[in-house]
C-alpha cells in the first residue's frame, strides 16, 4: 500500500504538473473518438430493463482548462458558452447557471428541460450555503397504486413512464425564479436570451443527441416531437443538422415575461395537463389546479465533515427528498469507519473496491428503507444526521468481513425498526449537471432531470414533460401491507439521487463544485470524484476519467471492460461483477491557486467554459 | 345559558383556539391586547380597552398605524348601536389644480407617498371623543400602556417585521422615516428591541390635554412646521376645524340577522350589498368549501364592487345614496346576473342620479367596542413628525383628481373626505348585540367581512374556523387571488368556471386579518367567544 503524501499547499499528486495545462480561452466542441464506440454495444444490449437511464453514445477527448476569474462547466458546449455570455455580461454564478439550463433544454432535451425538476445549491464566499427544492410533486389525484396492475403486480417501466401517467407537477421554472429573485443580479429577462437565439436559429444536431434519438421510438408517437427531432421516413436528424425549435422559443419568451409563471398558469398549464389528460395509451391525472399549487421550497442545506488526507472538508449538497447527499455521507462516513483510505496508485485497489462494495450495499439498504419526502415520511429521529452518526457507523462497519455479505439489511439508528416496508429501488433517470463560479467567488451547483431519456416522450410547446413519479416504489406496500418510505402520496416528492454538492475547506473557502447525472449511481460518481481528487490527490481530469464503479445492492457494476486487474480477486470474494456501460457526466470545478480548474466528464459532451 | 349557533369542531390547520371570557380583548399583537386587559382590570369599561388597545398598536404595529391615522368605530352601549367616522379630510389648499401643478397634467390621483398623500389625522380625535361620550377611566389613563411600551420598547414579533423589511425601500427616503423607523440604518431584525420615545413623547401630550394638543396644540404646531418643511399643505385651521362625526350604521339584513357597517366615506356598504345578494341563495345546502360555495360570493362581491368603486366618495358628493345602492329590489337585480357556472366581469348596474389594524373589545357589563384604525398603506405616506413621533397616514392616494375618472364623486376638494376602505363591522338580531368583527387589509375587507359572515351563519363554522378557512381575495376583472391551503378540486373546478386563479406564495401578500368576539347569551354569565387571525402576530384574551 502506497500512502500518498499530500503537502498542504497542494492535493495535486507527482505525476500531475499543472505547467502542463493547456490554459484556453476558447471553447472546443470535442470530437468522438473511435474507441469510444465501445461503450455503445453494451448499452443497446440493455434496453428493456436499463439499469441507466442515458445509453452511452461514445467518449470524447477532453482535457481540463483553468480560468481566473469565472468558469462554467456543463454538458453541452452552447450551454456553456451561454454561462459565459452571461459572466461576462455581469450576471453573477446564478444567472448564468440559469442561462445555461434554458440552452440546456433546447440541445440536450432528452435530460432536463423546464418540463422537469430539479435541485440548486448555491454557495456564497463565506460558507453560507442555500439550497432550493424544485423537485416534481405528484398530482392531488394520483394515489400510491398508480403504478399497478389489477392484479396487483408492478407495471413494467415502459409503460409506466412513457405517457401522461407518470407526469409529476414541473418545479424547475418556479424554483429557479424564486432563486433568481434572492439572489440573481441580471434581469430575469436577460437569462433567455441566448436559449431564444439558439432556439431561432437553430443549432447543430450532436453526435450524442442523433444516437439517443434513434433509440426513441416511443418519442416518434407525439406529432410534436416528431415533427421537430425526426425525418419523413422516420430516422432523426443527422449529425451536424441545424436545429430550429421556435415552439420552445416562444415558450421562453413567455416564460421571460411571466417571471415564468406562464408555464403555471393560463393557455400553457391548460395545454400540459390537455396533453397528459389525453394522451392516446397511458392519460395521466395532472390537473390545472396541480400546477396553480405548485410550491418550490427553500430548504436548510445539508452538510457533513469528512475527513480526508488530514484535510476536514465541509461537504453540503441538497437534503431529503433527495439521498444524494445523505447516502454519499453514509458511504464516506462508513469508509472512514472502516479505515479504508483509498488505496490507489493510480486506480483503486481491489481490496479498497472490494470494501467500498461492501459499504455500498449498506448505505443502500438504508436509503431504499429510510429515505423519502421529509414533509410525508421524517427520517429516523426527525434529523436525517442519524444515519451518519459515529456510533451507528461503527455498528454498520462492524458487520463487514473479508468475504461478501449475503443479505444486507437496513440498519436501526435509534434500535428500533419503523414499521416501513423495504421499498425495492427504482433508479432514476435522464438528468443534466452544471457547475459556475463567478468573479465575486459565488457557486452554483445545479443539477436538473426529467427522469428518463427524453422523459415522459410528450411534447408541449417545445419541451419535454417528466416522467418523474416513476421515481416512486411502484410497489406501495409489502405483504404484510406495510407502507413504504418512498411511495407514491398526492402532493408529494418523489426520493431522488440527485446531489449537486460544494465542498468547503477548513478555512470556510470553496474547494469544489460538482455532481453528476446518472440515476441512482450518481452517488457513486460523485464519490469516486471525491475521492480520487481529495483523497487520493488526483487531477480533476484524471479522477473522472477512471473507469466507475457502483452498486444498488446486488452485483458490483464495473464500466464496461474496466479494472481487469482486480476481478479475479473480487470474485474469490464472493462478489459478482456486471458489466454497464456506467454513462456518468460529471462536471467539477475546483479551486486552486489564482483561479479554477475545470473538468468535463468525456462520457457525455461537455466542456468548461471561462475566463 | 349560552346556546351558541356553531360546530367547535376546526377542520382548519391553524394555531388558535377560540377564547371564551366574559372580559375580552381581541387585537393583532399581544401588548395591544394587553393594554386592553390593563383597562378592564382596573374597573374600566370596553372602550376604555379598546382606546388604550389602539394607541398602544400605534406603538407595537407601525407597519400598519400610526399617531397620524384615521379610525373608525362602531359600538354597543349596552343599550343601542353608535357610530363614529374619524377619517380625516383633505386640507383646505387641496383641489385638483393643486395636485397638476405640483405633480403634472397627467396626474390621477395625489402621490402613493410623502407629504402630499397625507389628509387630516382623525384618529386621535376618536379617542377622545369616544372616551368623552362612552368611557369610564380617565382618558389620562388610556395612554399609560402606550406610553409605557413607547419608552420601555418592545421586542418585534415575526409579521410585523416582515412587512417592516418590506417597506424600507421604498419609504427609508421619505421625511423622518429613517430617524423613526430605522434606528440602526436597517429595519429591526425579529426578537429586536425597538423603542419610540418620540411618540411617547406625543403621546404624554396627547394624554395630559385629551388629545387637544393634536388639534391646537404643541403637537398641531410640529405638524404644521413639519408639513412646511416638506412643501405640504396642511395648515393650521385643517387641524382645529377636525371633528370626528357620530353616524347611524347602515345595515343589511342576512340570515335573520342584521350586519352593520358605518355608511360612506367607507367601503362597508359593498359587504352589505354582497349579502343583499347572497341572501337569494342557499348557501346553507352547498358543500362548505366547494366551488359553488365560494364562486356565488365570488361573483356577488364583483358587482358590489363595481358599484362601490364607481359611487362610493364622501356622502355629499356622491350621485346616488347609500339607500338606493341598498334598495332590496335593486340587489335582487344584480344578483340575478350572476351565472353559477362561469366568472364574469361586471359593470357598474344602473342607478338613478348618488393600512389597518382592526381590534374588538367587550366586557361583562355587555358593552362591545368594533374599532378600526390605519395609516392605508402600511406605515402610510412614510412621513414621521420627528418631535412628537407622529406617522402620517396616506389616505389623500384614496382621492382621485379628474372628473371623467372612474369614480367622479371621489374627485379631491378643500375639505372632503376621500373614499375610505377601512369598516368595522356590527352583527346584531332582532336588535340584539351578536358580534364586533372585522376583517383588515385594504380591499380585502368587505369580502372578509362576506367570507367570514356566511362561514358562520350559513355553516354554523365557530369563529376561529371561520377566520382560519382559507380565503379568497378579488382584485380587478377576472383575477383571482387564493390562499395555498385552498383545497385543489375546489380551485380546480373554479378555473374550469373561468376564473383565473392565482395562488399567492408570496406571504407579504395579505389575505386579511380578522377579529371576532361573539355574545355567547348574559355577558356577565356567559360572556363572549372571541377569535384572533393567526396571519398576524396578535391573540384574543380575556378574563
Amino acid at each position: 500500500m502506497w500512502l500518498r503524501v499530500i503537502s498542504a499547499a497542494t492535493v495535486w499528486p507527482r505525476v500531475f504538473d499543472p505547467a502542463r495545462l493547456r490554459r484556453s480561452r476558447a471553447l472546443r466542441l470535442c470530437a468522438v473518438s473511435l474507441g469510444g464506440l465501445l461503450g455503445l454495444g453494451a448499452a443497446l444490449a440493455q434496453v428493456d430493463a436499463p439499469i441507466e437511464p442515458e445509453a452511452a453514445s461514445g467518449r470524447q477527448s477532453a482535457r481540463e482548462q483553468f480560468h481566473a476569474r469565472h468558469a462554467a462547466a456543463t454538458a453541452h458546449p452552447l450551454a456553456s458558452a451561454a454561462a459565459l455570455e452571461i459572466l461576462r455580461a455581469g450576471g453573477n454564478a446564478l444567472d448564468a447557471a440559469i442561462a445555461a439550463q434554458w440552452v440546456l433544454g433546447l440541445v440536450e432535451p432528452q435530460s432536463s428541460g423546464i418540463g422537469g425538476g430539479g435541485f440548486l445549491v448555491l454557495g456564497e464566499p463565506g460558507g453560507r450555503v442555500r439550497t432550493y427544492d424544485g423537485r416534481e410533486t405528484a398530482p392531488a389525484l394520483a394515489d400510491e397504486a398508480l403504478f399497478l396492475q389489477a392484479d396487483g403486480q408492478p407495471l413494467p417501466f415502459r409503460a409506466a413512464a412513457v405517457g401522461g401517467r407518470a407526469v409529476g407537477v414541473p418545479g424547475l421554472v418556479r424554483m429557479l425564479a424564486q432563486a433568481h429573485r434572492e439572489a440573481g443580479r441580471l434581469p430575469w429577462a436577460r437569462l433567455f436570451e441566448p436559449a431564444i437565439r439558439l432556439a431561432q436559429e437553430g443549432f447543430a444536431v450532436t453526435p450524442r443527441l442523433h444516437t439517443l434519438l434513434g433509440m426513441a421510438p416511443e418519442l416518434r408517437r407525439d406529432p410534436e416531437a416528431r415533427a421537430l427531432y425526426f425525418q419523413e421516413d422516420g430516422t432523426p436528424h443527422p449529425v451536424g443538422f441545424r436545429l430550429r425549435n421556435p415552439a420552445l422559443a416562444q415558450t421562453y419568451r413567455q416564460l421571460a415575461r411571466s417571471r415564468g409563471e406562464a408555464l403555471y398558469r393560463g393557455a400553457m398549464a391548460k395545454a400540459i395537463v390537455d396533453k397528459v389528460q389525453h394522451h392516446p395509451d397511458n392519460p395521466g391525472r395532472l390537473r390545472r389546479a396541480d400546477l396553480a399549487q405548485y410550491t418550490p421550497l427553500a430548504r436548510e442545506p445539508l452538510c457533513f465533515d469528512w475527513r480526508a488526507q488530514a484535510q476536514t472538508y465541509r461537504v453540503c449538497g441538497m437534503g431529503l427528498p433527495s439521498s444524494g447527499t445523505v447516502t454519499l455521507a453514509q458511504i464516506l462516513g462508513l469508509l472512514v469507519a472502516a479505515r479504508a483510505e483509498p488505496q490507489w496508485q493510480e486506480r483503486p485497489q481491489a481490496d479498497w473496491l472490494f470494501t467500498y462494495s461492501e459499504i455500498a450495499r449498506l448505505a443502500y439498504a438504508d436509503r431504499a428503507f429510510y429515505l423519502a419526502d421529509p414533509a410525508f415520511v421524517p427520517p429516523p429521529g426527525g434529523r436525517v444526521q442519524t444515519l451518519w452518526q459515529p456510533d451507528y457507523l461503527a455498528q454498520r462497519a462492524r458487520l463487514l468481513g473479508p468475504q461478501r455479505l449475503p443479505v444486507v439489511e437496513p440498519g436501526q439508528p435509534l434500535g428500533v425498526r419503523p414499521p416501513l416496508a423495504y421499498g425495492s429501488d427504482s433508479t432514476e433517470r435522464g438528468t443534466s449537471h452544471l457547475s459556475v463560479v463567478d468573479a465575486q467567488g459565488l457557486a452554483v451547483s445545479l443539477t436538473s432531470s426529467i427522469e428518463d431519456a427524453f422523459g415522459a416522450r410528450i411534447m408541449v410547446g417545445g419541451f419535454l414533460l417528466n416522467n418523474q413519479l416513476t421515481d416512486f416504489n411502484f410497489q406501495p406496500r409489502d405483504a404484510q401491507g406495510r407502507p413504504s418510505a418512498n411511495r407514491l402520496e398526492p402532493g408529494k416528492r418523489p426520493r431522488s439521487s440527485m446531489a449537486p454538492l460544494i465542498v468547503y475547506d477548513a478555512q470556510g473557502q470553496i474547494m469544489q463544485v460538482l455532481g453528476s447525472p446518472g440515476g441512482a449511481l450518481i452517488i457513486h460518481y460523485v464519490a469516486k470524484t471525491l475521492l480520487a481528487t481529495l483523497q487520493a490527490g488526483l487531477s480533476p481530469q484524471a479522477a473522472i476519467a477512471l473507469p466507475n464503479f457502483a452498486t444498488v445492492g446486488g452485483p458490483l457494476l464495473l464500466e464496461t471492460g474496466a479494472y481487469p486487474e482486480l476481478r479475479a480477486e473480487l470474485a474469490a470474494r464472493g462478489v459478482p461483477l456486471q458489466d454497464v456501460a456506467l454513462t456518468s457526466g460529471v462536471q467539477v470545478l475546483q479551486r486552486v491557486p489564482r483561479g479554477w480548474l475545470g473538468a468535463s466528464d468525456p462520457r457525455r459532451e461537455g466542456v468548461v467554459a471561462g475566463d | 345559558m349560552a346556546t351558541l349557533p356553531f360546530d367547535f369542531h376546526n377542520p382548519y390547520a391553524g394555531t388558535r383556539l377560540p377564547v371564551m371570557a366574559r372580559n375580552v380583548v381581541s387585537t393583532s399583537h399581544p401588548l395591544a391586547a394587553h393594554a386592553g386587559l390593563r383597562m378592564l382590570w382596573q374597573g374600566g369599561n370596553a372602550v376604555d380597552a379598546a382606546i388604550a388597545a389602539a394607541a398602544a398598536i400605534t406603538i407595537t404595529e407601525p407597519v400598519s398605524c400610526g399617531l397620524g391615522s384615521d379610525a373608525f368605530c362602531i359600538l354597543w352601549d349596552g343599550q343601542q348601536l353608535h357610530g363614529l367616522n374619524s377619517s380625516g379630510p383633505a386640507p383646505a389648499a387641496w383641489s385638483p389644480a393643486y395636485f397638476f401643478r405640483k405633480y403634472g397634467e397627467s396626474a390621477t390621483t395625489p402621490p402613493k407617498r410623502g407629504i402630499d398623500s397625507v389628509t387630516v389625522p382623525g384618529a386621535v380625535a376618536a379617542w377622545a371623543a369616544m372616551s368623552e361620550r362612552f368611557g369610564r377611566l380617565p382618558f389620562a389613563d388610556l395612554m399609560q400602556p402606550a406610553i409605557e411600551i413607547a419608552e420601555r420598547g418592545y421586542l418585534l414579533p415575526v409579521v410585523v417585521q416582515q412587512k417592516w423589511a418590506a417597506a424600507t425601500p421604498e419609504l427609508q427616503d421619505q421625511a423622518g422615516f429613517a430617524q423613526a423607523f430605522l434606528p440602526w440604518g436597517r429595519a429591526p431584525e425579529v426578537g429586536e428591541r425597538f423603542s419610540f420615545p418620540a411618540a411617547a413623547r406625543g403621546l404624554r401630550a396627547i394624554a395630559a390635554t385629551r388629545g387637544r394638543a393634536f388639534y391646537e396644540g404643541e403637537i398641531a404646531q410640529a405638524l404644521v412646521a413639519f408639513a412646511k418643511a416638506h412643501g405640504g399643505a396642511l395648515s393650521a385651521a385643517d387641524l382645529a376645524a377636525f371633528r370626528p362625526e357620530w353616524v347611524t350604521p347602515i345595515a343589511q339584513h342576512y340570515r335573520g340577522y342584521t350586519v352593520h357597517e358605518i355608511p360612506p366615506n367607507g367601503q362597508g356598504i359593498a359587504a352589505l350589498m354582497a349579502l343583499g345578494m347572497l341572501e337569494h341563495f342557499d348557501l346553507a345546502s352547498l358543500p362548505l368549501d366547494g366551488p359553488d360555495f365560494h364562486h356565488l360570493q365570488i361573483e356577488a362581491m364583483k358587482l358590489a364592487f363595481a358599484d362601490v368603486y364607481r359611487h362610493v366618495a364622501e356622502p355629499g358628493a356622491m350621485a346616488v345614496s347609500a339607500e338606493q345602492l341598498l334598495d332590496p329590489a335593486y340587489l335582487r337585480a344584480r344578483a340575478g346576473l350572476i351565472d353559477p357556472r362561469r366568472a364574469q366581469v361586471f359593470g357598474p348596474g344602473n342607478l338613478a342620479r348618488g393600512g389597518t389594524i382592526y381590534l374588538s373589545a367587550a366586557d361583562e357589563q355587555g358593552m362591545m367596542v368594533s374599532f378600526i384604525q390605519s395609516n392605508y398603506m402600511g406605515f402610510g405616506s412614510g412621513c414621521v413628525e420627528p418631535h412628537y413621533g407622529i406617522s402620517l397616514q396616506n389616505r389623500g392616494h384614496g382621492f382621485g383628481l379628474r372628473a371623467d375618472g372612474p369614480n367622479p364623486a371621489n374627485v379631491v376638494a378643500p375639505g372632503k373626505r376621500p373614499f375610505h376602505t377601512i369598516i368595522p363591522a356590527f352583527l346584531t338580531r332582532e336588535g340584539a348585540p351578536v358580534m364586533s368583527f372585522g376583517v383588515m387589509g385594504a380591499n380585502m375587507q368587505p369580502q372578509g367581512h362576506v367570507q367570514t359572515l356566511v362561514r358562520m351563519l350559513d355553516h354554523h363554522q365557530q369563529p376561529q374556523a371561520a377566520c382560519d378557512a382559507p380565503r379568497w381575495r378579488y382584485n380587478t376583472g377576472l383575477a383571482l387571488n387564493v390562499e395555498t391551503r385552498f383545497p385543489s378540486d375546489t380551485l380546480e373546478a373554479l378555473l374550469a368556471r373561468g376564473h383565473q386563479v392565482e395562488v399567492i406564495q408570496d406571504s407579504y401578500q395579505d389575505f386579511g386579518a380578522g377579529q371576532f368576539i361573539w355574545r355567547a347569551g348574559d355577558p356577565g354569565v356567559d360572556g363572549y367567544v372571541a377569535a384572533s387571525d393567526f396571519r398576524r402576530d396578535g391573540l384574543a384574551a380575556g378574563f
